[in-house]
């Protein structure tokens, strides 16, 4: 089996729906943010047998604030800190405006060797995001 | 951007070599 040096996806965590902003669940890219990362977390073991080696979430939170959302939501995984938005700009990755905040839109990339593989994005179903992830992992390299 | 454009543009790229904090306050270097 091929193995996949790393999972990288991208939830904006400061939707953490207590303090989402006006209108926040009709911005596209947006919500969603629990459901993915829930998402991910449940099918741990099962990406981990489909490949991956290291799986990650990127958000533009700091670390402080993303610390409490691991440990809310028992994540198995690390989130990191892009306040700097230094892998935003140099990926160019698309990111929307909502309540003052700039944050990324919510996209999933799959790495090999330092190298994108694949992008989700649009995630029009955030819940179903990691599925997706595992379907595509096994038919590309199971 | 319209549903392909990201893919498009991102696949096959190299991820760049920026450093970002984990929830530890730690520094990791996603290129390594």
């Amino acid at each position: 089996m091929r193995r996949l040096h790393r999972d990288l996806y991208l939830p904006t965590n400061k939707s953490a729906e207590r303090c989402a902003p006006p209108g926040w669940n009709a911005i596209r890219g947006a919500k969603g943010c629990i459901p993915q990362s829930c998402g991910f977390r449940d099918r741990f073991a099962e990406l981990r047998s489909a490949g991956v080696t290291a799986l990650f979430g990127v958000s533009v939170e700091d670390s402080i604030y993303q610390k409490e959302v691991v440990e809310r939501l028992s994540l198995p995984f690390p989130l990191m800190s892009d306040e700097k938005l230094e892998l935003r700009n140099a990926l160019d990755l698309p990111t929307l405006e909502t309540g003052g905040m700039l944050l990324l839109h919510r996209t999933a990339l799959i790495l090999f060797r330092g190298i994108i593989q694949h992008v989700f994005h649009p995630v029009e179903n955030p819940a179903q995001n990691a599925e997706d992830v595992a379907a595509w992992l096994l038919r590309r390299c199971g | 951007m319209n549903e392909c454009a990201l893919s498009n543009l991102l696949t096959n790229t190299k991820i760049p070599s920026v450093t970002l904090l984990d929830t530890g306050g730690h520094a990791v270097a996603l290129d390594k």
